[in-house]
């Protein structure tokens, strides 16, 4: 091209012939910018209404976690205060059971000391056991016969005792069901 | 005042140790059966042991000694036998307490004493005077109250295989299971159980046992095999006296029953008994029967007592001598197989081979809920169904299966999920169990639920599509 056949510049600015495609171009892309910027802010709004929604439901579960966490935790401590509790009753009802036994071993010791007692608990057990048995004194008091051929019958105070109390309500003594 | 009471005579002529056993010359008029008591002489600490005679010939009686014969030496050891079969005391006091297997306590408590006692055989029912089951007695658990509904007066045995758990469900049978308003408790007898699995038990019972519930009897799998024979013999007469005297509804669980015809079969040996199958003895029925066959309701008597036995199939082998013999006497099975259990399920019930056979007696109007039984029935017919087209589906594949067949496989995987499958620690009432099977029902097309009312269908509308 030569500068004598070249089209001033001003002449070309006033008769653009792309500039409609230039305004097309520029609305459409005004357009899709448009477009473009609904898009991202509905998908911005829709991922933060998801993320709030996931967050009350992330509460919501950490909240039910925790109250049953909560609930949990109070039901072994039921637990075990009812067990303890239920521990301190039954040692308390043996402890009762103990001072029963020993008042009755008391109560036999003193049954024994009578005049005539021993000679009688002595007979019984020599009936039980043929003339021939031989009677011999027992340490918590009572006394033990022993046959020739070697059978034993136990009236010592202990076996007196254990055989009385084998045979009592206890369970009327604590228990109101 | 029985001087025979007062003064049992003591023997000391023990003869041979053998083994548990224990040879005593020079005894009169002993019984076999009798109970005894054995005491090492001059030992004053020495607690006393406690023996059954096995064998009584002319003047020597054999005794199994329930605590072993450690440190018994023949020239210091004396028996005394109890002349009749043991005898234990009765009543309420039992209530509350955890006991070994031969009922003395393992609680920190007194001795169990009481002015009645029984005799831990126990007398047979008079059939003629038993009342038919009507009522009940609901365990809290859906895949049982809804498909294998348990009823007063019951023997429904769980049947189960190694490292399934029959004791944990045992247990939560124990802990949850009411009947109606009444009076109602429960009896554990734990048999050949490890100690670990002693303690959940007690655990898991704790809650029942403080409230005075129940009454928990401990054998672990190192007792002497004997005192297993005694535990279940001792849980039912203290169940038959809270249930016919106290007239409380009764339930007994007794697992593992296994354990005990285990220990049936080496006492029988001990005897020189001719083995049977499988080397238990000729009389293991009629043994399971005279445990089995406690449970009950007599006319005219408020009060029942149930039972549930517990039982482990060697090899998952239903044929094995103890569930098969267990079959014949008690009313149904419910059934726990591994096959569910692998699919993370619990309880593992299979509810095909699963069935409660009183179950009409004690479902239904005025009983459970109307629409009870319907819906067992149709639960049930769909899952037969399903397992068909499971099994057709092996062949063809999943994707050649009509649009109804495979409903049926959405149907058995949404049983598994909504109704058998429960938290060990759940308890649902009935009708939650019985929601939760219409919910299940959902998943067929109505066309499909012909074994309901219409009046029923109704009462519960269906999903759209």
């Amino acid at each position: 091209m030569t500068a004598s056949t070249a089209t001033p510049p001003g002449e070309i600015r006033a008769a653009n012939p792309l500039e409609p495609l230039e305004q097309a171009l520029l609305r459409r892309a005004q357009a899709d910018a448009d477009a473009a910027r609904a898009d991202a802010e509905l998908s911005a709004r829709t991922q933060t209404d998801a993320a709030r929604a996931q967050a009350a439901e992330v509460l919501d579960q950490a909240r039910a976690a925790g109250e049953a966490d909560a609930e949990r935790r109070q039901a072994l401590d039921q637990a075990r205060a009812r067990r303890e509790a239920r521990r301190i009753v039954l040692a308390a009802e043996r402890t009762a059971y103990e001072q029963l036994c020993t008042a009755a071993r008391a109560a036999v010791l003193e049954l024994l000391a009578e005049p005539d007692r021993p000679a009688r608990l002595g007979a019984l057990v020599v009936a039980r056991l043929g003339t021939e048995a031989r009677l011999e004194p027992h340490p918590s008091g009572g006394v033990v016969g022993v046959a020739p051929d070697g059978r034993r019958v136990d009236a010592s105070v202990d076996a007196l005792v254990a055989h009385a109390l084998d045979r009592l309500d206890l369970a009327a003594l604590w228990d109101d069901r | 005042m029985s001087t025979t009471d007062w003064f049992p005579v003591r023997y000391a002529g023990v003869r041979d140790l053998r083994g548990p056993l224990l040879v005593v010359r020079g005894v009169e008029r002993v019984g076999w059966d009798e109970f005894a008591v054995v005491r090492i002489v001059g030992s004053a600490g020495e607690p006393e042991r406690h023996g059954l005679v096995l064998e009584v010939d002319h003047d020597l009686a054999v005794v199994q000694v329930l605590e072993g014969t450690d440190g018994l030496v023949p020239g210091r050891t004396e028996v005394a036998f109890a002349g009749a079969p043991l005898r234990v005391p009765i009543g309420p006091g039992w209530l509350g307490r955890v006991c070994n297997g031969r009922g003395e306590p393992v609680d920190g408590g007194p001795p169990i004493v009481a002015t009645r006692t029984a005799p831990v055989a126990g007398s047979p029912l008079n059939p003629v005077h038993r009342r038919p089951p009507a009522e009940p007695v609901l365990t809290g658990i859906s895949a049982i109250d809804a498909l294998m509904t348990l009823v007063r007066g019951q023997k429904l045995p769980i049947f189960s295989a190694a490292g399934l758990p029959h004791l944990e469900l045992a247990a939560q049978i124990a802990a949850q299971s009411t009947s109606g308003d009444e009076p109602f408790c429960v009896v554990f007898a734990a048999m050949g159980v490890t100690h670990p699995d002693a303690d959940a038990v007690r655990a898991r019972l704790e809650e029942r046992s403080a409230a005075g519930e129940l009454v928990l009897l401990l054998n672990t799998a190192d007792d002497p095999v004997i005192e297993r024979i005694l535990t279940p013999r001792i849980a039912l007469t203290v169940a038959e006296d809270l249930a016919f005297e106290q007239h409380r509804h009764v339930l007994v669980v007794l697992a593992d029953m296994t354990s005990y015809a285990e220990a049936l079969r080496e006492v029988a040996a001990a005897r020189g008994e001719m083995p049977g199958r499988r080397a238990y003895p000729g009389y293991l029925y009629s043994d399971l029967a005279s445990l089995y066959e406690r449970c009950g309701q007599i006319r005219g008597v408020a009060g029942s007592l149930t039972v549930v036995p517990v039982l482990t199939m060697p090899g998952g082998d239903i044929t094995h001598p103890v569930p098969d013999l267990t079959g014949y006497i008690t009313e149904g099975q419910i059934v726990l197989t591994s096959d569910v259990h692998a699919r993370g399920i619990y309880p593992p019930v299979d509810p095909l081979s699963s069935l409660s056979r009183l179950m009409r007696s004690g479902a239904g109007a005025g009983r459970t809920r109307e629409d009870h039984l319907e819906v067992a029935a149709q639960l049930l017919a769909a899952l037969a169904r399903a397992r068909q087209v499971q099994q057709l589906a092996e062949i063809v594949g999943e994707a050649a299966l009509n649009g109804t067949d495979q409903l049926y496989l959405e149907f058995a995987t949404t049983f598994e999920r909504v109704l058998a499958d429960q938290g060990q620690g759940e308890r649902r009432t009935l009708d939650e169990t019985l929601e939760r099977c219409w919910q299940v029902l959902t998943v067929l097309p109505a066309r499909e639920l012909t074994m309901l009312s219409r009046r029923f269908l109704a009462q519960h509308p269906r999903p759209e599509g």
